[in-house]
């Protein structure tokens, strides 16, 4: 990217950034300079390195939040030769070296600055560097898209059944339409009261409970509740198992029942949209327990539209403990009125698929067609295909739509025609230089 | 809605759990949610609520019939009944009047195998390093079967001295049942010919379908409407066969199409006639529903299907959720004997706690055409008796 600057970069300072003081010359030179913009998009390139080798042991997801969203990462090495290991753990594991490394946010936060300061400051604004000029506004912008999408942009997943055309065949637990989306990895644990016709809830948000990993607990309040609520023995990865006579376990078991932390199996790479928060919960009223529990992050949707939190009374008033992936309402609801999946000849592959939905919810209702690269743009939401189910079992089928909140939706593609533009202008400045050169018509002689 | 990013905050919270203490936080701001937008099942059972599979002992899984199993004993004198509690594996208690001490319960087939069970038994609850084979303890009978009769003596967890334990208990590969009685061993002894009784008397039936039935007695007579058991006559004196008894009260519920005509003195559900010869019934039965569509592929003069052929079963709405749909042709021949020509048979069947449920319509093939509709209709009906 900032290669480009190559030509220009070592031109003289604006005049406004060549003094006050030197100690300020000195860091503007710095944050300007060519060889930070060298270093940084090394670190760029072993940090996605890096990053592509981790994924094979843990789920992107992870990846990405800790070496690409992350100020600092241990980034870990195995060491190995022609494919074998060339030392081994005590477990028998491939040893790995760690590199303390920044995260590619810094990383991309100084690069910013760098192209601010270096591209765009202190470059000569002249005709000459027009198109260089334009394409670090268009990298620059680029790099603002990352960062409003990484922090004011959400996304989950919205799983519909199929509608059945015979009503006799609507089952009634089934999701044929909602107007609701969960996060596909962030948990959210909602303390619900039934109020008969609505339903008050409030939310906390997942990592406020990480403290209860291990031996912490975290106690929740809320303004106006007679209770406190404890959580304990937070597994990020965790399945609920039933205590037998045979089993054992650490964990408090509860209404016959334990939390365990799940191991991922050797060779498949984990994915953390498959792996379920779970957590104990403690009631407390006036410093006596009133009641205790197990909540689970289990996803019921498209099977359930229902969620089964753990219930409890005090004062009359009942109560609900639910936690869920992260619930995002919508300003609509959308039906699946149709899926339809081609396989390949012979096969169970699908070679397409897509889904045929009615948005529900304005002065009429609007039909559309949504499949790979066709999303669906509603209301500032965009809803991708991206999956279905169930893979073996079907018919009916239900549709997989990623719906996705980003102010900057479109920034990128507003950024790639930006550096497109600068670039065209850069070469089209240089081709018509050299074709008024003498360097071209000493050539020709 | 801003998304907080967790990578933000995970430093913070990596320190305070670093910190091994207890810390506090608050629920966000209340809103109010209309209550279609959130689908609530209140109240749900613990296993419903954490979506466990029913596994270990064998009461709580579904048998023939809506009921699950309970546990009934010859009530003896001195014991009192407690309410049983198959969750942790308690299928039926009792304790010794006026002894808080004791605890007697029946866990029935929970895995682990006998080896492991006498291991647990000894070593781990009594501390005892010798653990006997099983061949050497004494037979005696339990729930009708052969058993052995583990006899032990000590402390009892580490912190009960002068306990004893009397477990009656017989296995079935890796399944093993067990009445067990522990408490202070003067108690115990005691009362060890009352426990070898009980453990004779005791037998499994099926419980209600309504969860607020009183539990079924030794000896109680059976309700007016109860078909008849083979081990007693039914109630007015009828016996006799199936055939003469009034119907059951059925534990699923459904719309009959017009057309179809009840059949009675069935011990089958929902048994309907139709036409010339068809009939439509509901039934449950044991077993893998593969091999259980291959019979009816036979009575059909059909082979049985490939492991593809049956995942490619197409599904329908039946109890409420999705059941595979087998729709055949031919010459039907059930195994009782009736025979139809160019019949034609329509089966929903679905898997539900090991039972297999299912919907069976046969007959000509231009009846049952005309009612094919009519029966998915029927099918997408059924539900379980509340």
């Amino acid at each position: 990217m900032t290669a480009t600057t190559e030509p220009v970069v070592a031109a003289a300072p604006a005049a406004a950034l060549q003094k006050p003081n030197a100690g300020a010359s000195v860091l503007v030179r710095f944050l300007g300079s060519m060889k930070l913009s060298v270093w940084l998009v090394l670190l760029l390139a072993v940090l996605t390195w890096l990053g592509t080798l981790a994924q094979s042991t843990r789920s992107t997801y992870d990846v990405q939040r800790e070496y690409f969203e992350s100020w600092f990462v241990i980034a870990e090495l195995p060491l190995s030769f022609w494919g074998k290991a060339l030392f081994l753990t005590d477990q028998g594991q491939p040893w790995a070296l760690r590199i303390p490394l920044p995260g590619a946010y810094p990383v991309m936060a100084l690069l910013f600055v760098n192209l601010i300061v270096g591209g765009l400051l202190r470059m000569k604004w002249n005709a000459r560097n027009t198109g260089i000029l334009i394409t670090h506004f268009g990298i620059a912008f680029l790099l603002v898209a990352g960062f409003v999408k990484l922090h004011y942009s959400y996304a989950g997943a919205l799983s519909l059944f199929e509608t059945p055309k015979d009503p006799s065949q609507v089952l009634d637990r089934r999701v044929y339409q909602s107007s609701r989306f969960v996060s596909f990895h962030d948990f959210e644990l909602a303390l619900l009261v039934d109020k008969g016709d609505t339903i008050e809830e409030r939310v906390i948000p997942e990592a406020q409970l990480w403290g209860a990993r291990g031996d912490g607990s975290v106690t929740l309040r809320a303004e106006g509740l007679p209770f406190t609520v404890q959580v304990s023995h937070w597994i990020d990865n965790s399945q609920v198992l039933p205590k037998g006579p045979m089993v054992r376990t650490t964990m408090p078991v509860v209404d016959g029942a334990f939390l365990q932390p799940v191991t991922p199996q050797p060779g498949v790479q984990p994915k953390s949209e498959g792996e379920f928060a779970g957590c104990y919960v403690k009631v407390f009223e006036g410093g006596s327990v009133a009641a205790e529990g197990i909540v689970y992050g289990m996803p019921r949707m498209p099977m359930d539209k229902a969620r089964y939190p753990f219930t409890f009374k005090v004062k009359d008033q009942r109560y609900g403990l639910d936690l869920r992936h992260v619930v995002y309402d919508l300003p609509f609801a959308m039906r699946l009125d149709k899926f339809q999946k081609l396989d390949h000849p012979g096969t169970m592959s699908p070679r397409d698929f897509r889904s045929f939905v009615s948005v529900l919810g304005g002065a009429a209702d609007q039909s559309a067609e949504v499949f790979m690269n066709n999303p669906l743009r509603k209301d500032g939401y965009v809803i991708y295909q991206t999956s279905w189910g169930p893979s073996v079992g079907g018919p009916p089928f239900f549709s997989v739509f990623e719906v996705s909140y980003n102010p900057s939706d479109i920034w990128p593609a507003v950024a790639c025609i930006v550096i497109w533009i600068g670039l065209t202008v850069h070469f089209l400045l240089k081709l018509f230089r050299f074709l008024h050169s003498s360097t071209r018509t000493s050539l020709q002689n | 809605m801003t998304n907080v990013r967790p990578t933000l905050v995970l430093p913070l919270f990596v320190l305070l759990a670093a910190c091994g203490s207890s810390a506090t936080a608050d629920f966000g701001p209340a809103r109010q949610v209309p209550k279609d937008q959130r689908p609530t099942v209140w109240e749900a059972p613990a296993k419903d609520r954490l979506g466990l599979q029913p596994m270990g002992p064998v009461s709580g899984q579904g048998g023939e019939g809506q009921g699950q199993k309970v546990w009934v004993g010859e009530p003896q004198v001195g014991f009192e009944t407690l309410p049983a509690n198959p969750a942790k594996f308690r299928d039926a208690v009792w304790k010794i009047a006026g002894q808080p001490d004791t605890d007697i319960y029946l866990t029935a087939g929970v895995g682990g195998g006998v080896v492991g069970n006498l291991t647990r038994w000894y070593r781990d609850q009594f501390g005892q390093q010798a653990v006997p084979a099983v061949e050497a303890l004494p037979v005696v009978e339990l729930a009708g079967r052969p058993g052995r009769l583990a006899e032990i003596k000590g402390t009892f967890n580490g912190k009960q001295p002068g306990w004893a334990a009397l477990i009656a208990f017989s296995f079935e590969g890796d399944r093993v049942t067990s009445l067990k009685f522990t408490g202070p061993e003067s108690v115990v002894l005691g009362n060890k010919d009352k426990f070898l009784a009980l453990a004779r008397s005791l037998r499994s039936a099926t419980a209600s379908p309504d969860a607020k039935a009183p539990p079924i007695q030794p000896g109680q007579p059976m309700p007016d409407n109860h078909p008849p058991t083979g081990n007693a006559p039914a109630p007015g004196g009828t016996g006799g066969a199936a055939g003469n008894a009034p119907a059951a009260p059925a534990p699923f519920t459904a719309t009959v199409p017009a057309g179809w005509t009840v059949k009675t003195g069935t011990a089958r559900v929902l048994h309907h006639t139709f036409g010339a010869e068809g009939e439509v019934y509901l039934s449950q039965l044991g077993g893998s529903l593969k091999a259980t569509l291959d019979i009816w592929r036979g009575e059909m003069g059909q082979q049985p299907m490939s492991d593809a052929d049956f995942e490619a079963l197409p599904k329908m709405a039946f109890l409420g959720e999705d059941a595979v749909l087998l729709d055949l042709g031919g010459d039907f021949r059930s195994m009782s004997g009736k025979q139809i020509k160019t019949a034609r048979m329509l089966v929903a069947a679905r898997v539900d706690g090991g039972t297999i449920t299912f919907s069976k319509l046969v007959g000509s093939a231009a009846d049952v055409a005309a009612q094919a509709d009519a029966f998915r209709q029927f099918c997408g009906s059924v539900r379980r008796a509340q």
